[in-house]
């Protein structure tokens, strides 16, 4: 094995690679640009719409006719502006009114009309619940009173819920949930173009030949190109990772929201240290398997058709992982893509355990020692390399 | 330098089944000669160049290049050939410079030379103009000039050239000839594939028609006059493929004659 060969075909690829600027958009700046507009678009749009339906949740329809005294006094406390219509329901259906209340036929049971399709509807409704639970309260103690009783009758002991979970582990919940998947997606398009590029992409190029007739052999070349390309896929992870961390920190984004959550988040050195671990070995087996498959295709648009569905077979077991509930297990651990995705939301919740992350790692090292064969072996076979 | 002793090499295609690409062919090249391999569009020449490079490996028969077997020793095969493939095989994201000093660096030219045997071909070609421009700003006269001088960065002993100046005007296909009987003078083995007849008949010291992966005649120019009865390459060809050399008289298919 000549290493001088090797760093050679590596360099020449990733020079290659930083002078396209197809790959440098979907290797530098998509991951780079992906969380700040993720969070600003996001945290804007709810924000907006938040305030929104907020200004809309003014109005209620009330019956035109037949409305006790004590009833509309206790929805003006609501704060919402009382509108009598003689259809309530279609009021409310056709939007003129935000909710609607009317009585039932007894005069005394009361119902809220809501369209639970829009937000504002919704506040609206809240709004009237509240003031007619307050006018509510206020009979039974009159009630109570007229009896000579105490409101802790009704109420002879409290039920609150305290949430162990700490504010670390709420932010990693949430941030498990989505680095998990939005990373592993981004190694996986970050090193496609790349290995596209430097195996079917030469050979539609022509170029393969002429390398190949060098005395380099095969196995040193392959090894510079399986190099780049788990270069760029783990560059594509790291960028990934910075530009979450950086907008979290980041001050300057609207957070509206997840600002609770993600405040007290750490993000000290061990943390992102064990996540850049985590992800070396799915970027070595993401990179190889790509050069891989890619190196066996005829053409880059064939190649491209090959791995494309394969990035949409990553989605799957990454979303999964993101999802509550979902434990990971020693038996789970062996999954590829999951449980990277997994032990990924454990160290951000600040819940690792070792074992786990050891099997993880274990596995998808062993998973990318077979990728990596394979993707040797495939360029070593005349065959499939001058095939047309 | 060359010794190609009964070499064949056949292909599965789907349509057509087995095909036999390149069939029993044997010749020998010497040092300071060019060879000529001559032949329509799929008439095996390619393939027979391919596995003279290692690039494939044939199914019966032997080659040799400078004494190494192009099988049991293709690493040392290849540190003494320069390959120009049909399609020139250029980065089109890197300079003529930098194409030379990969190619060189691959092909073991030590470290402290790389840069002046690059330099030197960049003269040597007159490629002074556009060598650190990128190669898919360059023309296709440019393209084939830095396609050469990486054929010959390491100083091979052996040159096999697929069809060099096949989309070349003729000024520029001029200056390839020249690097070719410059490489000829000294004493460079010339294996070279082509079909402009013109220039086969007054760059090669000896030729050899190839069709449907067989040999139909090879020798010089006279040997090949004396064995055909015509005066022309280009109408001994045509009389080896079984073609009248007047288009406008019907094919007339014949069994190939040899010399």
């Amino acid at each position: 094995m000549n290493f001088g060969i090797l760093l050679t075909v590596f360099r020449r690829e990733v020079t290659d690679l930083l002078r396209d600027r197809r790959t440098l958009f979907s290797m530098v700046v998509l991951p780079t640009i992906v969380f700040p507009v993720l969070f600003a678009v996001i945290g804007r749009f709810t924000s907006d719409a938040g305030k929104k339906a907020e200004a809309e949740a003014r109005t209620i329809a009330v019956p035109s006719t037949g409305l006790p005294d004590a009833f509309a006094a206790a929805l003006e406390a609501s704060g919402l502006k009382l509108i009598p219509l003689p259809d309530v329901k279609q009021a409310v259906a056709d939007k003129v009114t935000s909710a609607g209340f009317r009585l039932k036929e007894n005069g005394r049971d009361a119902i809220i009309v809501v369209d639970r399709t829009r937000q504002a509807s919704s506040i609206a409704a809240q709004k009237v619940r509240t003031a007619l639970t307050a006018y509510q309260q206020s009979l039974v103690v009159q009630s109570l009173r007229a009896a000579s009783l105490g409101p802790e009758v009704l109420k002879p002991f409290a039920i609150d819920s305290e949430n162990v979970a700490d504010e670390r582990k709420m932010g990693g919940f949430v941030l498990g949930s989505i680095l998990g998947y939005v990373v592993i997606l981004l190694m996986f398009s970050g090193g496609m173009y790349p290995a596209v590029d430097m195996t079917a992409g030469e050979k539609e190029r022509k170029t393969l030949e002429a390398l190949l007739s060098t005395p380099a052999r095969r196995t040193e070349i392959v090894l510079g190109k399986i190099l780049a390309c788990v270069t760029a896929t783990y560059l594509t992870a790291l960028l990934t990772t910075g530009s979450l961390f950086w907008s979290i920190t980041s001050k300057n984004l609207p957070l509206d929201g997840m600002d609770k959550y993600l405040g007290n988040l750490s993000l000290d050195g061990q943390t992102i240290a064990l996540i850049l671990l985590t992800l070396l070995p799915v970027a070595l087996m993401a990179g190889s398997l790509m050069v891989a498959i890619a190196t066996a295709a005829r053409s880059f648009k064939e190649a491209q058709s090959y791995l494309t569905p394969l990035i949409m077979l990553v989605i799957f077991p990454s979303l999964l992982g993101g999802l509550p509930g979902m434990e990971l297990s020693p038996a789970l651990s062996l999954i590829p893509v999951f449980n990277a995705s997994q032990i990924l939301k454990s160290i951000l919740q600040g819940d690792l355990n070792p074992t786990l992350l050891a099997i993880t790692n274990g596995a998808n090292l062993v998973y990318a020692a077979i990728c990596f064969v394979l993707a040797v072996r495939t360029f070593n076979n005349e065959s499939v390399l001058f095939r047309s | 330098m060359i010794e190609v002793q009964n070499l064949s090499r056949s292909f599965l295609d789907k349509k057509r089944g087995v095909v036999k690409a390149v069939d029993n062919v044997s010749f020998q090249v010497q040092k300071g000669e060019i060879f000529g391999l001559l032949g329509p569009n799929g008439a095996g020449k390619s393939t027979t160049l391919r596995v003279l490079a290692t690039l494939l490996a044939p199914n019966s028969g032997t080659a040799r290049m400078d004494g190494f077997d192009v099988v049991r020793q293709s690493a040392e095969v290849r540190s003494r050939i320069g390959f120009l493939t049909g399609d020139m095989g250029l980065y089109l994201r890197m300079s003529p410079r930098e194409i030379l000093h990969f190619f060189a660096k691959l092909s073991g030219v030590a470290d402290a030379d790389v840069a002046r045997r690059a330099q030197s071909l960049i003269d040597l070609l007159d490629m002074r103009d556009f060598a650190d421009t990128r190669t898919d700003k360059l023309s296709s006269g440019m393209k084939q000039k830095t396609a050469i001088a990486r054929t010959l960065v390491h100083d091979p002993p052996i040159l096999i050239l697929d069809e060099p100046t096949a989309t070349l005007d003729v000024p520029t296909a001029r200056v390839i000839e020249a690097a070719i009987l410059e490489a000829k003078a000294r004493g460079k083995c010339i294996l070279y594939s082509t079909h402009i007849m013109e220039e086969a008949e007054y760059l090669c010291d000896r030729i050899a028609v190839i069709h449907q992966g067989e040999i139909k005649i090879s020798g010089t120019m006279a040997d090949l006059r004396q064995a055909t009865g015509k005066q022309r390459l280009r109408e001994i060809f045509l009389d080896l493929l079984g073609l009248p050399a007047d288009p406008r008289m019907p094919a007339n298919p014949r069994e190939g004659a040899t010399a």
